[in-house]
């Protein structure tokens, strides 16, 4: 597959008009991505591993990255979609520990790249920094919560959809199979499959082999929010 | 580790307290200098059981660094109801995102038995940063122990079979040594994705087993390592 170009203008216009740094100080949006450096990978590559060594952060420009994680004894397993204009990879930077996340491409990724040591200096210059860092972390917090609250949602349906509908802050086109959608749900494949086809009725999604074209992501998410608590008497 | 549940609001000692923070959680992995500094400026601070400790959407205000008792941490994305999601241990802290983003709250938290904790007022914090900036890294560092518990939570919810969750909601709770824990079976079943049936059923199998302990309104965990071992088979 030949790689798409990106220009870095381009790139660094997505990430300053959306996620963290669009809510970021000119003059610091300006030094991170002067600081920045742009890559790409192909379909498949891991940008970073759980438990890799120190490194800096990562913002998302265009593709579709999968998050896997655990706590770390476990396997790390599927749990979110990167979204353009997200960052990750604080935890270095913070802790000094390694990778609590992996980041997989689905599809050619292109990313900005800001490397520890330029974090590092930074901060130096300027320690009042970290606060804009740790901002984005707080951000990366609030799609834990959503995933959470996600996940207590007793019926199956509704993770299944509401899963969904968060996948399409990153595409209408979800490139997930059914096992992964059942990971990021907590169900299994023959709920995921059932459940497809009931929303391929109503018309929210259209489905083919590997992949769900969202139709219409907020009728997604208000049958996901409906009934969300466990009924006491069930 | 075990830590006092209900201990007395007259008998708590301020040196016990301290101790506690500086032996565990976000605290200890600091500097001493740091760890002198915070507690200097805190006031040690008693919730009756059921009390609010701070609200979802409530002003920017400080960091509360739990002592004894325990915490129900409840949350949800904005619009929606908070939900229990965990339960804090001793010598965690929470309330760093006001400092760092002076938002509202974006959780609750809430007394589960008498608790003792720590407070470190806003203005403190903004006082200890313009002596020097640099302790927003520390700061800092307490929101990857929370993002820590939340994968972790994520993680035992992802897991298919209720009984798993149950037992994984169950081990994280650990801290608590062999003093009952205060939960009904509802809200374990609000942790753990159940029906109060399920937890019901599932509590009375791991009492079979010797795992737990289970009365009204209280489980007590006997063997947390069985129950850990139970949750991570897979589903």
């Amino acid at each position: 597959m030949s790689a798409t170009l990106i220009k870095r203008a381009t790139a660094e216009a997505i990430l300053r008009q959306n996620g963290w740094l669009s809510t970021q100080p000119e003059a610091f949006a300006s030094e991170v991505l002067r600081r920045s450096i742009l890559l790409r990978f192909a379909p498949d590559e891991v940008v970073y591993h759980f438990g890799d060594d120190l490194g800096g952060i990562y913002g998302l420009v265009s593709g579709v990255v999968a998050v896997n994680t655990a706590p770390q004894v476990d396997a790390p397993q599927l749990i979110h979609m990167g979204v353009p204009g997200s960052w990750t990879g604080e935890d270095s930077y913070l802790i000094r520990q390694p990778r609590r996340l992996e980041l997989r491409a689905l599809t050619e990724l292109w990313v900005m790249h800001l490397p520890l040591d330029q974090m590092i200096q930074m901060t130096t210059a300027d320690p009042s920094v970290t606060r804009n860092f740790c901002q984005n972390l707080l951000r990366g917090v609030d799609v834990l919560i959503r995933i959470i609250h996600d996940l207590q949602k007793p019926d199956p349906d509704r993770r299944i959809a509401s899963v969904l509908q968060r996948m399409t802050w990153s595409s209408k086109q979800v490139m997930l199979t059914q096992a992964e959608v059942g990971t990021m749900a907590s169900a299994s494949r023959r709920q995921v499959n059932a459940a497809l086809k009931r929303f391929a009725e109503n018309g929210w999604l259209t489905t083919s082999y590997g992949s769900i074209t969202i139709l219409n992501a907020e009728a997604l998410h208000l049958f996901g929010n409906e009934y969300a608590t466990v009924p006491a008497a069930l | 580790m075990c830590y006092p549940l209900n201990m007395s609001p007259n008998l708590i000692k301020r040196d016990d307290a301290e101790a506690t923070l500086q032996q565990n959680g976000w605290l200890f992995h600091q500097q001493e200098a740091f760890q002198k500094e915070v507690l200097r400026r805190s006031t040690l601070v008693h919730f009756a059981p059921g009390e609010r400790i701070f609200g979802f959407g409530d002003d920017p205000a400080g960091i509360y660094g739990l002592v004894s008792g325990a915490v129900m941490i409840n949350t949800a994305p904005p619009g929606h109801t908070p939900q229990l999601i965990n339960v804090g241990a001793p010598g965690a802290w929470a309330g760093e995102g006001s400092f760092l983003t002076r938002g509202p709250r974006s959780l609750e938290l809430r007394a589960l038995v008498g608790t003792w904790t720590m407070y470190l007022p806003l203005e403190q914090m903004d006082e200890m940063a313009d002596a020097d900036p640099t302790v927003a890294h520390n700061f800092g560092q307490i929101i990857m122990a929370n993002v820590d518990a939340l994968i972790r939570v994520i993680h035992d919810l992802q897991r298919v079979d209720p009984d798993r969750r149950i037992a994984a909601v169950l081990q994280r709770a650990r801290w608590i040594g062999e003093h009952p824990l205060p939960l009904t079976q509802a809200e374990i079943g609000t942790m753990a994705r159940a029906s109060r049936r399920q937890v019901n059923i599932a509590l009375k199998r791991f009492a079979d087993y010797g795992w737990v302990k289970s009365r009204y309104r209280s489980v007590t965990i006997l063997n947390a390592e069985k129950l850990r071992q139970y949750s991570t088979q897979d589903d």
